[in-house]
């Protein structure tokens, strides 16, 4: 087929960051790799789909939008299966991550976006969900009781904060970041290495939580007409471009969250108060949580879910 | 032929021959979105997108709000208080309306709907006084424009909702801007008064005044409720919107009692239609200003601006000039959409406040509400004064002058914009 | 029906709708307002649900604005011309209606059905996208209807006849 002049790739954030910046790798690397046989520009901070993060997919599937480094919370309004990674306290980390999107859950759901218009090519990472606020140090499940909290505006998310006695609002960014100045919301979630540090959420919220709730990874696809339109050597390349550039991205979003954590050094020195959860801790938080679980477990589907359970030894 | 060219070209030659905006905007969108292949199927989720933004609320419950306490009879009001304690001196009722204008602006979000509302009012009050209607025309198209600039503004919402900056900072940033633009109006509306002999009216007494105080005290307080409640941190600006509107509400059918369920009726069919208007054309110059920014249009004249010169100064008064002949053509919601993805690299290269900025870009568009030959809030006076557009140029001059000093003021003085968004931490 | 209330109707259902739609949005975000000033607590819900009847309230405003004429344009040229020419740009005019409102409809079916497909949810209250969408090929459709009424209407007019 012919190949067009220029693809577009598709990134809610903007070009600074792990997110932004491995999407540039990933073009940069096709352009090369190809020799400018596919050349690929990215749009950031969500241009493509006129700020409407929902959307994406639905452009993909259309083939609007050739590529994208998406987060899976903004494709699980068409792929509810990808709430696997929101369910409450289920990922304990990164080995257990790695473990079930490598697997067959993994296999499995690029299986289901497959079949809905979208080739996934790699998987990346936004980082996991930790919780910031401005009135208390959260460590027991009560502690968020009527707390305002910023939450991402997807259901799954915000059941878990409503069945934690928090009181979760759905706002833009944007108006978020004014309403944490004057202290009429109390509190956000978001990953340390993607927003709280470069936000410097400390000059707003003095308490943090390391509470690993949730899990943003992200997915590296292209849309099935596009990715049909190529040859068989290019879709290798791709291929490999996506692995190369998402093992990279992988390794910034993680950068100083391994091991003992040393990224959690960099809040201290601004004057943040730091919760690590232990494993007691977050069976408390698993156990307060555990109708959203139950009741998510139906409509992300009983077998991936059981999957999961059966890597993760539950 | 080139990207650029048909995007501008095609769009001028439409808006020239009287195509409406909004199919104007949205035809030269989609025709370049199929011919340069772009995705036509963009259009329905982005035009939905461009429409289903929380923000963007604020605009019909603001203009709700605005079109509630001109009929419950606010306006008349505010003008018997202002004619009492200010109308004696010479152009008393011109200096009357421009105060009335700026203080209404502090309810209404939008020009022609604060020239409308005070127009009605005054427009006849001042020819019985026999100043020349050409001169009101101006003057009270020239201070309804403060409105966009004073909070709220539906101006500010959008160049909030565009530039994701925050809508309760820019309203902060607007007051000071907007009052100073407001008195800048009086020098020439005192002299001109002065030199043709335009007298004041009867000095009021303490007694009138008080009586007239008492009368208008819950229309004063309007602007206190809306901007009290942000800046309190009790609202956002959507919900300060929301909260004028039952506020209105209650003075018209608790307190002064001058509506009734038909002119609801009514109010609320004229202000679902006015915002109506404006929010078709968020939503068609939203696909224009995409099919800009897909296509590299919109990049490559911020490039080409900036190989112009290196020196800040000149590029700002550059910008500024675009705008203000921008403003003369065009009206103020197509600017943002069609001129913003082109000046925010300038403004992020130069590093200039985007706060600021956006007072700035929006006191030229403020001018442009009243310069010849589009001008909306003129548009409004000379229907009202029952003169033709064309006939107030002249009158006009002397105020676009006026204001065009205040702009400088603002520019020169960032910290007027700035002062009150950090004072009031919402920046 | 009686026939001046279907009358009544056709001339200015959407005007109707749209005055409850607004009621209907300044009750929810003001109840929505005084409940969370005196509980601290806020819906999630509220603001999908005003944010989508805003969208239904632009096209069908928009339409009843088409009806009036009461969109915003440059008249300073068209009012000069000589009434055959006006007649041409009023051709165009609608023609360039009915290609902006005539692609969106088409597409918003088109995104419709991709909805349908994959079934997507609301992201609040998790009801089926599509009933939101369903604002622009339904609107769309209602503002071409009226642009043609308008069209007529001028054509057979006053403006024709080179009075304004
Ligand atoms: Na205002
Ligand atoms: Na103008």
């Amino acid at each position: 087929a012919d190949y067009k002049a220029e693809y577009k790739m598709s990134i809610v954030v903007g070009p600074k960051g792990p997110w932004g910046e491995g999407a540039q790798m990933f073009a940069d690397l096709v352009r090369e790799r190809t020799n400018g046989r596919i050349n690929i520009k990215c749009y950031f901070a969500g241009q493509l789909f006129a700020g409407k993060q929902t959307n994406e997919f639905l452009l993909m599937r259309q083939g609007v939008i050739d590529f994208a480094l998406a987060s899976t919370i903004n494709w699980s309004p068409q792929v509810p299966s990808l709430n696997l990674f929101a369910l409450p306290f289920f990922f304990e980390d990164y080995e257990q991550l790695d473990a079930v999107k490598n697997g067959a859950p993994g296999q499995e759901l690029f299986r289901q976006i497959e079949e809905k218009g979208v080739v996934g090519l790699a998987w990346g990472e936004n980082g996991f969900r930790e919780l910031t606020n401005r009135k208390q140090a959260v460590d027991s499940p009560d502690d968020l009781e009527g707390l305002k909290v910023r939450v991402v505006g997807s259901p799954i998310f915000i059941d878990t904060f409503r069945a934690l006695g928090a009181n979760p609002i759905n706002m833009n960014w944007g108006e978020a970041q004014t309403a944490f100045q004057q202290g009429t919301v109390d509190g956000q979630e978001n990953p340390v290495n993607a927003v709280i540090i470069p936000y410097q959420l400390w000059q707003v919220h003095k308490y943090i939580s390391i509470w690993h709730y949730a899990i943003d990874p992200l997915i590296l696809g292209v849309s099935k007409k596009t990715w049909d339109s190529f040859s068989p050597e290019d879709q290798a390349i791709l291929k490999q471009a996506a692995a190369d550039a998402c093992a990279w991205e992988v390794a910034q979003a993680r950068k100083g969250l391994e091991g003992d954590m040393p990224a959690l050094q960099t809040l201290r020195d601004n004057g943040m108060e730091v919760t690590v959860f232990t494993p007691e801790i977050r069976a408390a938080f698993r156990e307060k949580t555990r109708s959203v679980y139950d009741e998510w477990r139906k409509k992300i589907g009983e077998d991936l879910v059981a999957q999961a359970e059966k890597i993760l030894g539950r | 032929m080139d990207a650029a060219f048909w995007l501008f070209f095609l769009f001028l030659v439409l808006l020239f021959f009287g195509i409406p905006i909004a199919v104007a905007i949205g035809g030269v969108a989609i025709f370049m979105i199929w011919q340069f292949d772009l995705g036509i199927q963009v259009i329905s989720s982005n035009f939905y997108a461009g429409i289903a933004k929380y923000p963007l609320l604020a605009i019909p419950f603001f203009i709700l709000a605005g079109m509630i306490l001109e009929r419950c009879g606010v306006s008349q009001r505010l003008v018997n208080l202002a004619s009492l304690l200010v109308g004696s001196i010479p152009g008393g009722l011109a200096i009357v309306a421009i105060l009335v204008c700026v203080f209404f602006g502090g309810v209404s979000g939008s020009g022609p709907a604060d020239a409308a509302a005070m127009g009605a009012v005054l427009i006849p009050a001042m020819a019985r006084k026999n100043y020349d209607r050409e001169f009101s025309a101006a003057l009270i198209a020239a201070g309804g424009s403060t409105a966009i600039v004073v909070p709220p503004s539906i101006a500010f919402i959008l160049y909030g909702v565009i530039t994701t900056t925050s809508v309760p900072a820019l309203f902060a940033a607007g007051v000071f801007p907007g009052i100073l633009a407001g008195l800048s109006l009086i020098l020439p509306a005192y002299w001109i008064s002065k030199r043709r002999g335009y007298m004041g009216e009867e000095r009021g007494d303490l007694r009138k005044i008080w009586a007239a105080f008492k009368d208008a005290f819950w229309g004063l307080m309007a602007p206190l409720v809306i901007l009290g409640g942000i800046y309190g941190g009790i609202f956002t600006a959507t919900e300060a919107a929301i909260v004028a509107v039952f506020y209105g509400l209650l003075l018209g059918f608790g307190i002064y009692r001058t509506l009734d369920l038909r002119t609801f009726y009514r109010i609320l069919v004229d202000a679902a239609l006015s915002s109506a208007v404006v929010l078709l054309i968020v939503a068609l110059a939203g696909l224009y200003s995409w099919a800009g920014a897909t296509l590299g249009v919109m990049e490559r004249i911020a490039g080409a601006l900036l190989t112009l010169s290196d020196n800040p100064w000149v590029v700002l008064a550059l910008v500024n000039v675009l705008i203000l002949l921008a403003g003369m053509l065009l009206d103020a919601i197509s600017i943002y959409y069609v001129f913003l993805p082109i000046l925010l690299p300038i403004v992020a290269h130069f590093g200039w406040d985007p706060l600021w900025f956006g007072v700035v870009m929006t006191l030229n568009l403020a001018i442009g509400q009243f310069t010849p030959p589009v001008a909306v809030n003129l548009y409004v006076t000379t229907n009202l004064a029952g003169i033709p557009l064309e006939k107030t140029s002249a009158a006009t001059l002397p105020f676009i002058a006026a204001m065009a000093m205040a702009l400088i003021l603002v520019i020169l003085f960032p910290s007027l914009s700035l002062y009150l968004p950090k004072l009031w931490g919402l920046y | 029906m009686n026939r001046r209330v279907f009358s009544w109707l056709w001339n200015h259902f959407e005007e109707a709708a749209c005055a409850l739609l607004l009621l209907v949005m300044a009750l929810i975000a003001f109840a929505n307002v005084t409940i969370r000033y005196l509980t601290n607590y806020s819906f999630a819900f509220t603001e999908e649900v005003e944010v989508s009847a805003l969208v239904y309230l632009t096209l069908f405003g928009g339409a009843a604005a088409f009806r009036r004429g009461l969109h915003l344009g440059l008249h300073f040229v068209y009012v000069r011309l000589p009434p055959p020419a006006r007649r041409v740009v009023l051709v165009l005019s609608l023609a360039l209606v009915l290609f902006v409102f005539g692609t969106l409809a088409y597409y918003g079916i088109f995104q419709i059905r991709d909805e349908m497909d994959l079934e997507t949810l609301s992201e609040a209250l998790e009801v089926p996208q599509w009933i939101y969408t369903l604002a622009v090929p339904l609107g769309s459709v209602l503002i071409a209807v009226r642009a043609v009424e308008r069209t007529v209407q001028l054509w057979a007019q006053q403006e024709m006849k080179g009075k304004r």
